[in-house]
C-alpha cells in the first residue's frame, strides 16, 4: 500500500515538475487541432473531448503527459494505433505521442490513440480541464523552472581563493547550515598557495547555505570591505557537476595587514607569551606585558 | 576580581533559558523516523501521526517533511482532523502554518482547503507539492521514533540512534539545529582538541548546548553555552567551561551589524585568574576599512588602536598591494616599560604605525612547480622614544606529483627590531647566557607537506616544520624547533567521517618530544 502510493505521488510530482518547462500562458485554443502535416487522426466518437500530447507515463489507470497534466482512465481503455485507428497490442510508453478521448459520464479516458510520430500537442487543456486530476503548475518554483529535478547525485566542487595573508599551515573549511554550522564540516584540500578545493556529492534539488572558515567561527571569511558577509546560497541543479567558487578577501581574525604583527607577536626572552587574539575574531591591540627577564639575567 | 565577577554575571545572564519558550510547530511520531541531514528532510515510515501547533492532527501510512521549506507530504490512508472536522485522502500536502492544505484522492483528484478544513474546493493544484523523494533508508543520519520540529530552526529526536555510525550510541534525545543564521555556531569557548556540542533546547533565536570537550594539557572538560541570535545580524554567546582538573573558564562573545557598513563586536574571557575584555568597531569608508579596537585586562593594562586599511590594489603583472596606518595608545598601571629608569612616569604610551603588504601572483616555476611570495614591512613609533620595525617574507610553492599526491613547501622569515634610541642596553641589557639577544630577532620557519587525496572523503597529509629562530624560545609560546604532523581523514560510513590528527613537537619545553592530537567527526 505504501510503496504504490509513494510511487504515485512521486510520479505526479515528476509530471508536474516536467510541466514547469512547458507551461506558458497562451490563448485558449481548441483542445485538439489536427496538424496539416501530421498523419490523419482516427475518428473519435462524435462530440467527445480529446487531448493530445506526449506521454510521460501510464500506470495505475492514470495517463501522464509531459505537459504536467494527468488524467484518470477506465480499467481497460481502448488502445488504438493513431495511424490506422485499429486496436494495437503496443503498450503506451513514455515519449510516445497520444490522443486521449474522454467519456463525459465517467470523466475518464476511454480511448488512447498512440503513435511514435510527433503530433501537434494541445497548447491548453481547454474542455479537457474538466477531466484533469493534476494540472500544470500555475506558479512554478523559480529554481525549478525548466528543470526536471530527480534527486540524482551531482558533483559539487568547492573552490576557495584565500587572501595572501593566509598562513601556509592553515586549513580551510566549508561550513553549511545543513551541517549545523559546524565550522569544520567540509575540509578543503590545498591546491596551491592561494586555492583550496573539495568535492562533495549532493542530490539535485538540494539547497544549502555555506561560509568559509579556517576551522573556528573566530576565523571566518569576510568581504572585500572587511565586514561579515551573509552566507552563500547554493542550489544543486539537475546537471552532472557544479562549481561553487568563493573568494575570501579577509579573515575575521586578521590584525593589521597580516595575521599577526607587533612588538609582542614574536616570543622573546623578555616576552615569552605574546598577547593572543580575543574571541569572536576581534583583533586585539597589542597590550604590553611585563617583560620577564630571561634566565640567567 | 571585579572583572571576573562582571564576566561571570554576563555569561550567566546569557544562560537564562530563553530556549524554554520554544514551541514545536509540529510533533511527528511513527514506526521509523529517518532524518537525512544532507537534504534536511525526514521520512516517516510504518505509520505516522502528527500533531501540529495549529491544532491539526494527521495520521497516515508514511510521511515526508521538508524541514527547510516547513512543509510535509503524508500518503496512504490519510486522515486529517481538527475539532469535529475530519477529511480523508490518499495523499496530503501542507505547509506547517496551515495556510494551504492540498488533498489528493484517487477518485476525485486534488482539492484544496486551509487549516480550518472547511471550504474544500477542487483545484488543479501544483503537483510538485506532492513530491515524495525516494531516499534510501541506509543513508539516514538519525533514526528515531519521534520528532519535534521548531520552524526553520531545529528538530529534536527521541530517542536518537545513528545507524551509519556504529561508534555512536543511541541517546534518549538529540537536538539538531539547521537555522539559516550561523550565529548558532558562534562560540566563546576556548579551542579544544575535541569539542562535541550536544544541543539541549533551542528557539528561532536561542540555543542552549552542552559541549563535551578534551583540552590538550588540561584533560576532559564540560562546557555549557548559550547563544542568542538575530538572524545573521547579530549574536551573543556566553559560555562556562568546567575542566575536570583545572579552574573554571568562562567567556562572552558578541557581534552586531550596524547598518550596511559597520559592525561592533565584544569579547570577554577569564582564564586562570587572567581576565580580559575587548570591544571592536569596524566601519567601511568608501574603499577604506577602519577598525577601532579597545582592550582591557585585570592586570592593569589597556590599549586602543584605530587602523585604516586600503583594499588590495593591483600593482603590475598580477602583483597586489595594500597598506594600513594605525594610531592608538598602550597603558599599564605601574608603567608600560618596567625596565625604564622611572617606569611609573610612563604609564601611557601613544603609538602610530605604517604597514605595507605586497603579494605576488601565482607563477609557474621549474619542474612543474607553482610559486608565490609575499612581503610585509611595518614600522611603529611610540611617544616614549622607541620604534619597532618588522619585515616578513614568505615563499610558498607546490608541485603536483601525481593525480592524487601533491607536494607543498614554504619558507617564512620574519625579522624585527625593537629599538630604544640611546637606551637599548637599558631595555635589552647584555645577557650572560647564550641568548645574546638585544632587541633584534629573526624567526624562520620551513615547511614541507605531502598531501594525498583519494576521492572526496579520504586524505592523508604529512607535514614537517623546522623552526630556526633567534632567540629560540623553547618554552611558553616559543616555537618547537621540529614538528611532525599527520592528519588522516576518512569516511567509513555513508554519512559519517572521522578526522584524526597526530603531532609531535621535538626538543621543546625540556622534553624530547611532546605528543598532541585532535579528533573530529564530519558528515
Amino acid at each position: 500500500m505504501i510503496k504504490p502510493l509513494a510511487a504515485f505521488v512521486l510520479v505526479l510530482a515528476i509530471a508536474a515538475t516536467a510541466a514547469n518547462a512547458q507551461t506558458v500562458p497562451a490563448p485558449i485554443a481548441a483542445p485538439t487541432a489536427a496538424p496539416t502535416a501530421a498523419p490523419a487522426a482516427p475518428t473519435p466518437p462524435s462530440n467527445l473531448v480529446t487531448y493530445t500530447g506526449q506521454l510521460l507515463d501510464y500506470r495505475n489507470n492514470y495517463v501522464y503527459f509531459t505537459s504536467g497534466d494527468a488524467f484518470p482512465a477506465i480499467e481497460l481503455p481502448r488502445i488504438i494505433d493513431y495511424m490506422t485507428s485499429q486496436p494495437t497490442s503496443v503498450r503506451p510508453q513514455a515519449k510516445m505521442f497520444a490522443q486521449a478521448t474522454f467519456d463525459p459520464a465517467t470523466k475518464k479516458i476511454i480511448q488512447l490513440a498512440i503513435t511514435t510520430r510527433r503530433l501537434v500537442m494541445s497548447q491548453t487543456l481547454g474542455p479537457a480541464s474538466a477531466y484533469v486530476v493534476v494540472g500544470s503548475t500555475p506558479v512554478p518554483a523559480p529554481e525549478l523552472v525548466g528543470q526536471n529535478v530527480t534527486g540524482k547525485q551531482v558533483a559539487v566542487v568547492f573552490e576557495v581563493t584565500v587572501p595572501p595573508t593566509t598562513n601556509f599551515t592553515d586549513s580551510v573549511f566549508i561550513s553549511t547550515d545543513s551541517s549545523d554550522w559546524n565550522p569544520t564540516a567540509i575540509k578543503l584540500d590545498r591546491v596551491d598557495a592561494y586555492k583550496y578545493r573539495a568535492l562533495r556529492y549532493f542530490a539535485s534539488g538540494t539547497k544549502f547555505a555555506y561560509r568559509v572558515t579556517r576551522g573556528t567561527w573566530n576565523s571566518v571569511e569576510r568581504g572585500e570591505d572587511n565586514l561579515d558577509t551573509p552566507p552563500h546560497q547554493f542550489f544543486v541543479r539537475e546537471v552532472d557537476s557544479l562549481a561553487a567558487r568563493v573568494t575570501v578577501y579577509h579573515w575575521s581574525d586578521e590584525r593589521g595587514s597580516s595575521l599577526g604583527t607587533g612588538p609582542n607577536s614574536i616570543p622573546t626572552p623578555y616576552n615569552p607569551s605574546p598577547f593572543g587574539g580575543g574571541p569572536g575574531g576581534i583583533a586585539v591591540p597589542q597590550i604590553p606585558l611585563r617583560p620577564t627577564p630571561p634566565p640567567g639575567h | 576580581m571585579r572583572t571576573r565577577a562582571l564576566v561571570g554575571v554576563l555569561a550567566l545572564l546569557t544562560l537564562w533559558p530563553l530556549s524554554a519558550l520554544a514551541k514545536p510547530i509540529a510533533e511527528i511520531a511513527g514506526g521509523s523516523v529517518l532524518f537525512y541531514n544532507d537534504a534536511l528532510a525526514i521520512v516517516v515510515r510504518n505509520g505516522v501521526t502528527a500533531q501540529l501547533a495549529n491544532g491539526l492532527r494527521i495520521s497516515a501510512a508514511t510521511a515526508y517533511v521538508d524541514l527547510r521549506g516547513d512543509r510535509a507530504v503524508f500518503a496512504g490512508n490519510v486522515e486529517i482532523v481538527r475539532g469535529t472536522a475530519t477529511l480523508h485522502a490518499d495523499a496530503l500536502a501542507l505547509d506547517f502554518p496551515g495556510r494551504k492544505v492540498a488533498l489528493l484522492r484517487n477518485d476525485s483528484g486534488i482539492s484544496q482547503t486551509d487549516a480550518s478544513l472547511t471550504a474544500l474546493q477542487a483545484a488543479p493544484a501544483d503537483g510538485s507539492a506532492f513530491t515524495f523523494p525516494d531516499f534510501a533508508d541506509g543513508r539516514a543520519y538519525i533514526r528515531a521514533r519521534r520528532a519535534e520540529i521548531v520552524s526553520r530552526t531545529s528538530i529534536r529526536f527521541r530517542p536518537a540512534a545513528f545507524p551509519t555510525s556504529t561508534g555512536a550510541p543511541p541517546v534518549p534525545m538529540y537536538l539538531y539545529t539547521f537555522a539559516a543564521g550561523n550565529g548558532y555556531a558562534a562560540t566563546a569557548l576556548a579551542p579544544a582538541a575535541f569539542d562535541q556540542p550536544y544541543g539541549l533546547v533551542s528557539t528561532p533565536n536561542a540555543l542552549t548546548a552542552l559541549h563535551l570537550r578534551y583540552i590538550d594539557g588540561v584533560g576532559p572538560s564540560l562546557g555549557i553555552e548559550q547563544n542568542i541570535i538575530d538572524n545573521n545580524d547579530g549574536f551573543l554567546a556566553g559560555s562556562l567551561d568546567v575542566p575536570v582538573h583545572a579552574a573554571i573558564d568562562d567567556g562572552l562573545n558578541g557581534y552586531r551589524r550596524l547598518g550596511e557598513d559597520g559592525t561592533v563586536s565584544l569579547g570577554a574571557t577569564t582564564d586562570d585568574g587572567y581576565h580580559q575584555a575587548t570591544l571592536g568597531f569596524t566601519q567601511a569608508i568608501g574603499t577604506l576599512v577602519s577598525r577601532l579596537n579597545y582592550g582591557i585586562t585585570n592586570q592593569g593594562a589597556s590599549s586602543a588602536l584605530l587602523s585604516l586599511r586600503t583594499r588590495d590594489h593591483r600593482l603590475f603583472d598580477g602583483f597586489t598591494w595594500h597598506t594600513s596606518v594605525n594610531f592608538g595608545f598602550l597603558a599599564q598601571d605601574g608603567g608600560v616599560y618596567p625596565l625604564a629608569p622611572s617606569p611609573a612616569q610612563v604609564q601611557t604610551v601613544w603609538q602610530k604605525g605604517l604597514d605595507v603588504f605586497v603579494a605576488s601572483p601565482l607563477v609557474a616555476g621549474p619542474l612543474r612547480t607553482s610559486l608565490s611570495a609575499t612581503v610585509d614591512a611595518s614600522r611603529t613609533d611610540y611617544s616614549y622614544p622607541h620604534n619597532y620595525n618588522a619585515l616578513e617574507t614568505n615563499v610558498t610553492g607546490s608541485r603536483r606529483l601525481s593525480r592524487t599526491m601533491t607536494l607543498f613547501f614554504g619558507y617564512d622569515t620574519r625579522w624585527s627590531a625593537d629599538i630604544f634610541p640611546n637606551a637599548q642596553t637599558i631595555f635589552y641589557p647584555p645577557l650572560s647566557t647564550d641568548y645574546g639577544y638585544a632587541g633584534y630577532a629573526i624567526a624562520r620557519l620551513a615547511n614541507i607537506d605531502v598531501q594525498y587525496v583519494q576521492g572526496p572523503y579520504t586524505s592523508v597529509r604529512l607535514s614537517y616544520r623546522k623552526a630556526n629562530d633567534f632567540p629560540q624560545v623553547n618554552f611558553f609560546a616559543g616555537r618547537p624547533p621540529n614538528e611532525v604532523h599527520a592528519d588522516f581523514r576518512i569516511r567509513v560510513f555513508p554519512n559519517i567521517g572521522f578526522s584524526f590528527g597526530r603531532s609531535y613537537d621535538f626538543g621543546w619545553n625540556g622534553s624530547r618530544w611532546v605528543p598532541g592530537w585532535n579528533f573530529s567527526v564530519f558528515q
